[in-house]
């Protein structure tokens, strides 16, 4: 039996009034790469926030590791790379990364690694200012490796990024979890779902699904996680529908 | 170790340099026109045509016939403030609510570090900022007077720049305070440059103002510009009380962004 890395038990977090998670219950294994897949707006920062301890709950539990989420021991054990990627623009790439890894304790050996991890050797001596987005998002993530955090908490990743990168990008994530990394990638877009072999599905803050890719396929009588995507809201949709005809 | 106040200032090493240099620049300029001033007596003339208010803002002209009074009522009552308080405030929200709105401060928080060592690590780096700048205060002092040909006591120079050092990091401890606690770089340059202004207004038109001589003790330039420190030395007192002030005013940061939902 796989070891849980992560566990929320009927978490709600409500802003302003609003409700953003509604009672989400999941649990995500050790050494696994799981998609957080949801449209925008459907909860997936807040969700993430929560795990890493940013995000105060309504309700609920959540444990990270067998801890609670936010505890002081769990700091070096999460690396979070944010939804908009934020690097200091007056430092070069290495300077970033060296300033980072000055904080987590790392190797300069470590940033050179996480520097090829990346794909960003031949910019590493330019100005954070002159990247692109693409390139700003794999230096925020390089910084998220730089700890070697044993769960990995990464918040739209891919975004901007060229096809080929985001395979390769996608390839790091799968051997990062191969190394008994536990790794939550979050995505609007259902393509990045293909490649994850484990998925969580949110919509409007509540779990919609929670499992591996093939049960989804499977459960849904489907090919793609998009079209399960559809049906999955489609029953939820006529079940709340029904719901609300017998009230 | 202190990986964040290097970085910082390595970071901000240009505009450090930059807000030295015209410190030091500024100082100098102002100190060198000392000899004509201290002989001539059209500025007597001149501020006596002044309304008793505007009087008040610019002090008491018979002071500035001695180094030490023109230090104090000269170069230290507006102009150098004016510098390094600005500098202060700025650095204060750079530091602070500017970072976060980059969301660089985002991506600080995100790794193993407690937000009591972001706090403390960037108000080192604020203190060293504001010292860097008034190294600069303290080199235009000892180059002016040595345009001059003039003398004066080395500890009364250290201690009317020890003193503007004091009252920026009031006004910068307070930016970085409300920056730390509240993350809004526009509504925080305006409250703290806004606060500042009135504190120097209060100060300066206290004496021809009864009505505001109530509330003068209240104004952070009180306590710099009472002891007349180019003259007399540092009063230790103020100096206590400012520190106090500082200190609190770090304190009631962090303990606003303790629990602060910054957006990471």
């Amino acid at each position: 039996m796989l070891e849980t890395a992560i566990t929320a038990q009927a978490i709600t977090v409500k802003k302003q009034g609003r409700e953003i998670l509604s009672g989400i219950t999941c649990q995500i294994n050790a050494g696994t790469l799981t998609g957080l897949i949801g449209p925008s707006g459907s909860g997936k920062t807040t969700l993430m926030r929560s795990i890493i301890g940013a995000q105060r709950l309504s309700g609920g539990s959540l444990q990270v590791a067998g801890l609670k989420a936010g505890s002081k021991q769990l700091r070096k054990q999460i690396g979070y790379v944010t939804q908009s990627p934020a690097i200091y623009h007056d430092l070069t790439v290495l300077q970033n990364l060296h300033y980072f890894g000055a904080i987590v304790g790392a190797s300069k050996r470590k940033v050179t690694e996480v520097l090829e991890q990346v794909d960003l050797q031949s910019v590493a001596r330019q100005l954070g200012s002159t990247l692109s987005g693409g390139q700003q998002a794999r230096v925020s993530l390089a910084i998220a490796l730089l700890g070697d955090a044993p769960v990995l908490v990464l918040d739209e990743p891919t975004v901007g990024l060229d096809p080929l990168l985001r395979r390769d990008l996608c390839g790091l994530f799968t051997q990062l979890a191969a190394q008994g990394r536990t790794l939550l990638v979050s995505s609007h877009v259902m393509d990045e779902a293909e490649r994850c072999d484990r998925l969580l599905l949110l919509r409007s803050g509540k779990v919609l699904f929670s499992g591996a890719k093939n049960d989804l396929l499977v459960h849904t009588a489907t090919h793609s996680v998009e079209d399960a995507f559809l049906v999955l809201i489609a029953a939820a949709t006529t079940s709340a529908g029904s719901q609300k005809g017998q009230n | 170790m202190l990986a964040i106040v290097r970085k910082t200032l390595f970071e901000k090493r240009f505009s450090l340099i930059a807000w030295a240099l015209g410190a030091l620049f500024m100082v100098w300029l102002t100190l060198i026109f000392y000899p004509s001033f201290s002989q001539g007596d059209q500025l007597d003339s001149l501020i006596k045509s002044l309304p008793p208010q505007l009087q008040g803002l610019v002090g008491n002209v018979n002071n500035f016939k001695s180094i030490g009074g023109y230090l104090d009522g000269v170069v230290f009552n507006l102009r150098v403030p004016l510098v390094t308080v600005t500098m202060a405030i700025l650095f204060g929200i750079s530091l602070t609510a500017a970072d976060e709105e980059q969301g660089t401060l985002s991506t600080l928080l995100a790794q193993p570090v407690s937000r009591g060592r972001v706090l403390l690590e960037k108000f080192m780096a604020l203190t060293a900022g504001i010292i860097i700048v008034h190294i600069g205060v303290f080199f235009g002092l000892l180059l002016a007077l040595l345009n001059i040909n003039y003398t004066y006591s080395i500890s009364l120079l250290l201690a009317v720049t020890a003193g503007s050092l004091l009252l920026a990091l009031v006004f910068g401890t307070f930016a970085f305070g409300l920056g730390i606690a509240f993350g809004k770089q526009g509504l925080i340059s305006a409250i703290a440059a806004g606060v500042a202004f009135l504190a120097f207004l209060v100060q300066s038109l206290a004496p021809s103002v009864k009505s505001l001589q109530g509330i003068q003790k209240l104004s952070p330039f009180y306590y710099y510009t009472a002891p007349s420190t180019a003259s007399n030395g540092l009063d230790w007192t103020y100096v206590a009380l400012q520190a106090l002030i500082v200190a609190a005013l770090v304190i009631v940061g962090w303990a606003l962004f303790r629990h602060r939902d910054v957006e990471v």
